[in-house]
């Protein structure tokens, strides 16, 4: 009996201690797994265009996936951004270090976030509530921030570099009363006054310039028509959705097409051709409207059709004068 | 003179006419086909006249299509109305289902290249200023519903000869973008394949590197970009740095330290594309796309190296890249 409980004893000791070295490796395995892993993060929505009236609150939610394969740790946070060039691209700033004129058209002091960070397992999504109070005596216009989700800074040894990834959101808020909307063209044209390839790629830029309080998202389309052998044809205009924005650099909306062959033509798409843009934009579809022009003269077709006139001109002419002889 | 002499005479006095004609007549041939062609070239098309805004909704993904607008130059029998649909909505190339107000038996024809929709007036008209209302059930096969506060359509009406009348837009509107339930959400997505790069023991004989890869994915149609920070130098406890690099090349023997950037669907910043460069402690462009990306990478190789004078530490530096879309 004795015997069969020191047996008991002794198993009893071997599979816990291989129980606790076996747990050991897993977890040893988690860690350097997490040690070694990156990270995948996604945020949506990317991009918010809201309106809020003064003394209003909004809730936006924002979803924050984790994909890493391990739980991530990651810290919420909020920044006001301007923009910087023609394409876009937005710069962040914390309010405190933005300029007095700049503050006007800022995001994050009304904005309230739930917790400043949080652990998200892997395959994991969280929302973030964001409250945007927008105080009773706010300025009217546009006011824009950025959401941010960043991820925290490994530990490491030796010589290392860690990386930090931010994952942002631009939040584009209006606060409608005593807004001024004023968006101007102040360029639209083709990449090439005249095009001598045959049917060839045409780029329609527009340069457009915010001189209002508020930003505004135009939409529209454009007619291209004239010359010969091309259908007339719409093009919607700002499809991607491009925001000009107050404060900022002209914004620039570049659109790409061709021109569409008509069916049983010949000739290839030849002549002057002109752009007319209708577009709209702001709580009231304010105008925004132009024209370009463009040539397209496709070389080849050219030189051709002047060689075979030519050459039927002369025999016409050589064919005639046999003819009265 | 002989007979043969006169007439080789003649033979070559008749081909020097000839070529004084010749060379008379090219030119004004040339003209001629030149003013033919100035013609024929010049624009043919009359142009539109503006249509007053229309209105556009869509009963679901895709649902009903409903296009309403105020028509301006009255159009007769042979007439067509063509409407032409932004890439969030395709055209359903089967569909035949129209209703056009004033016309019995319109005909539909659809377009998915160009993504529009002719609808042909065959026995009715449309008055000058008539409040045109156009239904479709199975107008489109597909339509995203996005958090777009607008979005248009094009109207265009052209005679029975194609010549154009007249050209307008059709807005939807979104009351407040967040209030819409999007179907697919405009999101970002950044992976990296190491948080923490280590470039083990430096030495004078040879440069150490590593590279990070950064995969980006986005449907933001206006781009993203991405921009690069550091917390400071390469440094050690004691604040001793690893110099950055300032000749586009780390080198062993010399004590230095940069980043060499490579990118696939992104464009790479001028600053970082050739050679090694120093990563500044502001925010820096680094890369950028004009549109959505789908697995877009961008690769970081850090190089470092050091000269017999560095200081003995274990150096770290942290660094943050950023993306955002591009409003």
């Amino acid at each position: 009996m004795k015997n069969i409980i020191k047996k008991q004893s002794k198993l009893v000791a071997i599979l816990s201690v291989f129980m606790i070295a076996t747990l050991a490796l897993v977890f040893l395995n988690e860690a350097q797994a997490q040690r070694a892993a990156g990270s995948n993060i996604e945020l949506s929505p990317a991009k918010i265009n809201v309106s809020i009236e003064p003394g209003d609150e909004f809730t936006q939610t924002f979803r924050i996936g984790n994909y890493s394969g391990s739980p991530q740790t990651l810290h919420v946070f909020m920044q006001d951004f301007t923009v910087v060039n023609e394409e876009g691209t937005p710069n962040f700033y914390e309010y405190n270090q933005l300029e007095e004129e700049a503050r006007k058209f800022a995001l994050s002091q009304w904005v309230e976030l739930p917790f400043d960070s949080v652990t998200i397992q892997d395959n994991e999504v969280v929302e973030v509530d964001a409250l945007i109070n927008v105080p009773e005596d706010a300025e009217a216009g546009g006011h824009y921030g950025a959401f941010f989700v960043q991820t925290q800074a490994p530990e490491s040894e030796g010589t290392a570099i860690g990386s930090v990834v931010q994952i942002t959101s631009l939040m584009l808020i209006n606060v409608p009363g005593d807004i001024e909307e004023n968006i101007v063209i102040t360029k639209a044209s083709t990449d090439k006054s005249v095009y001598t390839e045959e049917n060839p790629d045409i780029t329609f830029t527009t340069l457009l310039k915010n001189e209002g309080s508020v930003h505004g998202i135009p939409v529209g389309a454009f007619y291209v028509s004239g010359g010969r052998g091309a259908k007339n044809k719409s093009i919607i205009y700002n499809q991607n959705q491009g925001a000009v924005l107050p404060g900022a650099p002209e914004r620039k909306i570049v659109q790409e097409f061709k021109l569409s062959k008509n069916e049983g033509s010949f000739i290839p798409p030849i002549g002057k051709f002109t752009i007319e843009l209708v577009a709209r934009y702001g709580t009231s579809n304010l105008p925004l409207e132009t024209t370009a022009m463009f040539w397209v003269l496709p070389a080849k077709f050219l030189a051709v059709s002047a060689l075979a006139g030519v050459v039927v001109i002369f025999v016409l002419w050589r064919a005639l004068k046999s003819f009265k002889k | 003179m002989n007979k043969f002499s006169r007439i080789t005479n003649m033979t070559c006095l008749k081909q020097l006419k000839l070529k004084k004609s010749v060379q008379k007549i090219i030119p004004i041939l040339s003209f001629t086909l030149i003013l033919a062609l100035a013609v024929f070239i010049t624009d043919k098309a009359a142009k539109a006249a503006k249509l007053g805004d229309g209105t556009w909704a869509q009963g679901g993904a895709p649902g009903t299509t409903t296009i309403t607008f105020t028509n301006t130059t009255a159009l007769d029998a042979s007439s067509d109305v063509i409407i032409t649909f932004p890439s969030t909505a395709s055209v359903d190339q089967t569909g035949t289902d129209i209703a056009i107000t004033g016309n019995a038996n319109p005909v539909r024809t659809n377009n998915t290249v160009d993504n529009t929709v002719t609808i042909s007036l065959l026995d009715g008209t449309l008055d000058a200023s008539l409040a045109v209302t156009i239904t479709m059930t199975d107008g489109l096969s597909a339509y995203t519903t996005t958090t777009y506060a607008q979005e248009s359509l094009a109207i265009n009406t052209q005679d029975s000869g194609d010549t154009p009348v007249d050209f307008g837009v059709a807005i939807k509107t979104n009351d407040n973008t967040t209030t819409v339930t999007a179907s697919v959400p405009l999101f970002v997505n950044m992976a990296i394949d190491d948080t923490t790069i280590e470039l083990g023991t430096l030495s004078t004989a040879s440069v150490s590197s590593a590279t990070q890869q950064y995969t980006v994915n986005s449907n933001n149609q206006t781009g993203v970009t991405l921009q690069i920070a550091t917390d400071g130098e390469l440094e050690d406890a004691s604040l001793n740095d690893i110099d950055a690099v300032a000749d586009a090349a780390v080198t062993a023997g010399a004590e230095e330290y940069g980043i060499a950037v490579t990118g696939s669907s992104l464009t790479i910043d001028g600053t970082y594309i050739t050679g090694d460069n120093e990563i500044v402690t502001g925010a820096d462009d680094i890369a950028s796309s004009a549109g959505s990306v789908s697995n877009a990478t961008m690769d970081i190789t850090y190089k470092a190296s050091i000269a017999g004078t560095t200081v003995a530490g274990s150096y770290s530096q942290v660094v943050t890249v950023t993306i955002a879309t591009n409003a």
